[in-house]
């Protein structure tokens, strides 16, 4: 664009620039329909002040900028000298605004591309007299501020000289000198018109606002154009677009859609971001300024206060698809940092490293501490693994070991050893039993008398027998005596053995008996011992009459307990003529268990005479006169060692005991010699044998150890 | 002899000659004689039970006093089911019940604490006082020694029965000590009564077999005529 078009170029708020303000009317800019919507939104701030105003004609320098150049002795439209270094062809694929950084940092710009863009910055840049030397750098940094501008070097206020803000002024205007300029507002202007731009006589007249707020906006917000890169995507996108779409009303061609142009900016910045060395080193040259010189309000801000802060150095992020494919820590936006879950981990605070961590996977990849609580909570890696079992120790193993073994060995089908004896042991056990069997027998056959008797003539019998022996002889023919008949028929040859002399002498005494039994054998035993026993030496003794048989007494302990209660409830019999036994004049006068003479129990089985003793013998004392009623028993021989202790206690809880065959023939021997004798010798020839057999068998074993051991010493 | 007398004593002597057989080892006969006398003794009883314990009752009480026992009688009968053997138990209960308070109550009163009382009795210094007093110094002696005997017998032999043991780390759990001293003591004793039960045991069993063979041989000389 030529000069001639300068005052098309511009938009309507750089026309309002002018030293006159508002009430200047602008002239038509046709440039401006290129310019975007950010640079017309958000054109530069302290444009109220005058300081980068434009003065594209003379009749719009302002009065006050106008007396400065006459104090000076200049003309008002004559521009400064400004020497701007020359700038290096810019780059094709670079943008526009990129090109003064690089004539900047070259230290060269072509003198074609200074540009007086103002008699204000002029005259500002002629008050440095003969310093133009100076201002080459100046001027250079100067020529780039006509580009879009990355953020940390949009130096609104670094106007050492004049010639700064008049080349960042003859940018804007895209003056033909100034070519790079140029190319860089076609796309402004392209851009312009795609937002729909109004022509510059729709701008808003007038000074804008945003100028009069420059001094507390951010360099940052100033934004640069959308370079060249961006426009030529856009426009393949449109013809995309338009290929794809042929219907669609499209946008011009060559213009920028407001998306794109909202990249730009964005783009620019990350493609003109400078280190922070570079961008002090830049501040401390732009920042050498009079203040003598300068207006009081704009002496009064220090570069350091208009400088925005300069970005600190930090390390290079890395990428998110590095090589090491570890994705870059992001940053928290507000709104997720306000939800982020602060504090609420646990009482232990995290180090930093642990809450710095990124996320790696998720939708909060790249996020970093946004949930801290996981490295607490979460185990890492493969859990640890929980044994099943019981925790055993030596001991408890040894059990088990044990336990298990002594159950295999019982589920365990064992082979039966050989029986260590030469002979097998069924010829043993029969040639036992022939031995005993003859032994026995031979004496039965002969029916002699071989042995004497255990008590010999003269002499007393056992205490417990002598006992016995006194109860049954101090019987009258007035005394009944109960006579319970508790023993099975295996043992019914021993126990009526015993039994015979006893109630052979309680015959002999003249009384009378009532026979029971606990056992429901024990009926017709009593019917077989009274046939067997005494029939023979009593024939007279008749049944209903001399004796009784008063039948089965059922309940065990209980019934006894019933018994030494009341015996005649406990006892219902009946006569076969229907009167009851306990009418009869032998139990006529019987109403409770101490009105027996006496009680005899015969019995095989200790615990039942223990529980006679229990349930029955403490009914027999009287209480009053504490007279006993005498419990005899008569038992068998394998019952004596249990019974022992009732008949030693004292007081006697048994008054007399007459066990086994030895028993009674120890009474046969002090009354009459009945079946005890007759079994005597057999007996006798018996306890022979098997104490031979006893002997025998343990000289037999007791030699076989021997040899065993012999030959397992001499084997060792 | 009448025929009955040769009938039973032949039938006696064959079911003698089959339960000796066990001397040759288990065999069918020797079963077969056990379960005719299971059989026996078993129909024996009830026919006892029912003549002699259930019918006197019934036909001696008035009838309002059996709808208890009845009822008793019925519930003990639903035992016979499984599904309705749920209600004879509180019969069941009342059984056990009585015979186990009537079993420990007499067993206490009976037999503990009257072996207990006459156990201390050898040490009774007013009996040993007396039979000093009467100069029979060997009966004051023989009080203290049997007491002595049944203290120690006593002591050791429930000694033998305790069956705590410390358990060491890494050790089988071993006795005291000094009870496995004591316990050996009552081993002793303990060795002595089963001796003496066996030969209690075994004189019964041989005055049982004398019995047997001497009818054996008295049916057998009847038999022949020479009885």
């Amino acid at each position: 664009m030529g000069s001639a078009t300068n005052d098309n170029d511009l938009p309507d708020w750089l026309k309002e620039l002018g030293p006159s303000g508002a009430g200047e009317a602008p002239a038509p800019q046709p440039a401006d329909e290129g310019q975007p919507d950010w640079l017309s939104a958000e054109p530069p701030a302290a444009a109220d002040s005058g300081v980068f105003g434009v003065e594209p004609e003379e009749e719009a320098v302002p009065d006050w900028l106008a007396d400065i150049r006459q104090a000076e002795g200049r003309a008002p439209d004559e521009a400064p000298p400004v020497l701007v270094p020359p700038s290096p062809e810019p780059s094709e694929e670079s943008p526009g605004w990129l090109e003064p950084i690089r004539t900047r940092e070259s230290g060269s710009l072509p003198a074609e591309d200074l540009e007086a863009p103002g008699d204000f910055m002029d005259r500002i840049q002629g008050m440095k007299g003969g310093e133009a030397g100076e201002e080459d750098a100046s001027a250079d940094w100067l020529s780039g501020l006509g580009q879009p501008q990355p953020p940390a070097e949009s130096g609104l206020f670094g106007e050492e000289s004049g010639s700064l803000a008049a080349d960042w002024l003859s940018g804007l205007q895209g003056g033909p000198a100034r070519e790079p300029a140029a190319e860089s507002l076609d796309w402004l202007q392209d851009v312009g018109k795609s937002i729909g731009l109004g022509a510059p006589d729709e701008a808003q007249p007038g000074a804008p606002a945003w100028l009069g707020d420059a001094e507390d906006q951010p360099p940052a917000e100033a934004a640069p154009p959308v370079p060249d890169w961006a426009a030529q995507a856009a426009e393949q996108a449109g013809q995309a677009v338009a290929e794809e779409f042929p219907g669609l009303p499209g946008e011009p061609a060559g213009t920028v859609p407001s998306w794109l142009a909202d990249i730009a900016p964005t783009e620019g910045e990350s493609e003109s971001a400078t280190s922070a060395a570079d961008y002090k080193e830049a501040a401390s040259e732009v920042f050498k300024i009079d203040t003598g010189e300068l207006p009081d309000w704009l002496a009064q801000i220090s570069p350091e206060d208009a400088l925005p802060a300069p970005p600190e150095e930090e390390a290079p992020r890395p990428s998110p698809f590095d090589v090491a494919g570890e994705l870059a820590p992001a940053d928290l936006p507000d709104w997720l940092q306000a939800m982020r879950p602060v504090a609420t981990v646990g009482p232990t605070e995290l180090p930093e490293e642990d809450r710095s961590e990124a996320e790696r996977v998720g939708p909060l990849a790249g996020l970093a501490g946004v949930l801290p609580a996981e490295p607490e909570i979460v185990q890492f890696g493969r859990p640890p693994s929980m044994a099943a079992g019981l925790q055993l120790n030596e001991t408890q193993r040894g059990y088990a070991l044990r336990l298990g073994e002594m159950v295999a060995a019982e589920t365990a089908q064992q082979a039966r050893p050989r029986p260590p004896l030469a002979l097998p042991q069924r010829f043993v056990r029969a040639a036992l039993a022939l031995i005993l069997i003859l032994a026995v027998a031979v004496p039965q056959l002969l029916r002699g008398k071989y042995t004497s008797l255990p008590q010999a003539a003269g002499t007393r019998p056992p205490a417990e027998i002598q006992a016995v022996l006194d109860v049954a002889a101090g019987l009258t023919p007035e005394d009944t005596v109960l006579v319970a008949l508790d023993y099975q028929p295996g043992l019914a040859g021993e126990v009526e053995t015993a039994a015979a002399g006893v109630i052979d002498h309680m015959i002999i005494r003249g009384a009378r008996l009532a026979l029971f039994s606990t056992l429901p054998t024990g009926l017709g035993q009593a019917e077989h011992f009274m046939a067997t026993t005494q029939r023979a030496e009593h024939p007279d003794y008749l049944r209903g009459r001399d004796y009784y048989n008063l039948g089965y007494l059922s309940g065990g302990a209980a019934g006894l307990l019933q018994l030494a209660t009341d015996p005649r409830a406990a006892l219902p019999v009946a006569l076969p003529d229907g009167s009851s036994v306990w009418s009869q004049p032998a139990l006529a006068a019987i109403f409770r268990l101490r009105d027996f003479a006496a009680l005899l129990v015969l019995t095989d089985d200790p615990d039942s005479a223990r529980a006679w003793v229990e349930q029955v013998q403490p009914s027999l004392v009287d209480p009053i006169s504490g007279q006993t009623t005498p419990l005899l028993v008569v038992a068998s021989a394998q019952a004596e060692p249990l019974l022992y202790p009732y008949w030693q206690n004292e007081p006697a809880q048994i008054n007399g005991l007459v066990a086994g065959l030895r028993g009674g023939a120890f009474y046969e021997a002090n009354i009459r010699e009945l079946r005890a004798r007759r079994y005597w010798d057999a007996y006798s020839a018996g306890l022979t044998v098997a104490v031979a057999t006893l002997l025998v068998g343990a000289a037999l074993g007791l030699s076989r150890n021997l040899l065993v051991r012999r030959r397992a010493g001499g084997a060792a | 002899m009448n025929l009955a007398d040769l009938i039973g004593g032949f039938f006696a002597a064959l079911f003698t000659f089959l339960v000796f057989s066990y001397a040759l080892g288990d065999n069918a006969l020797f079963r077969m004689a056990v379960h005719i006398f299971i059989g026996a003794a078993a129909g024996y009883a009830a026919a006892v039970a029912l003549n002699n314990v259930l019918l006197p009752a019934f036909f001696s009480q008035p009838l309002t006093q059996l709808v208890v026992p009845l009822l008793w009688i019925g519930l003990l009968f639903t035992k016979l089911s499984p599904r309705t053997a749920v209600l004879g138990n509180p019969a069941s209960a009342l059984l056990v019940g009585v015979g186990a308070a009537v079993a420990v109550g007499g067993a206490i009163q009976g037999t503990l604490l009257p072996q207990l009382a006459g156990s201390a009795s050898f040490f009774s210094p007013e009996k040993m006082g007396q039979a000093f007093a009467a100069g029979q110094t060997g009966a004051a002696l023989g009080y203290l020694i049997n007491g002595a005997i049944i203290l120690v017998g006593t002591i050791t032999s429930l000694a033998y029965f305790h069956f705590g043991a410390k358990s060491l780390p890494n050790q089988m759990p071993q006795r005291n000590r000094i009870i496995d001293l004591v316990a050996r003591v009552g081993q002793a004793f303990i060795a002595i009564t089963f001796g003496v039960l066996f030969a209690g045991v075994y004189s019964a069993a041989l005055a049982a077999l004398i019995e047997r063979l001497d009818t054996l041989i008295e049916f057998l000389l009847r038999l022949a005529g020479l009885a």
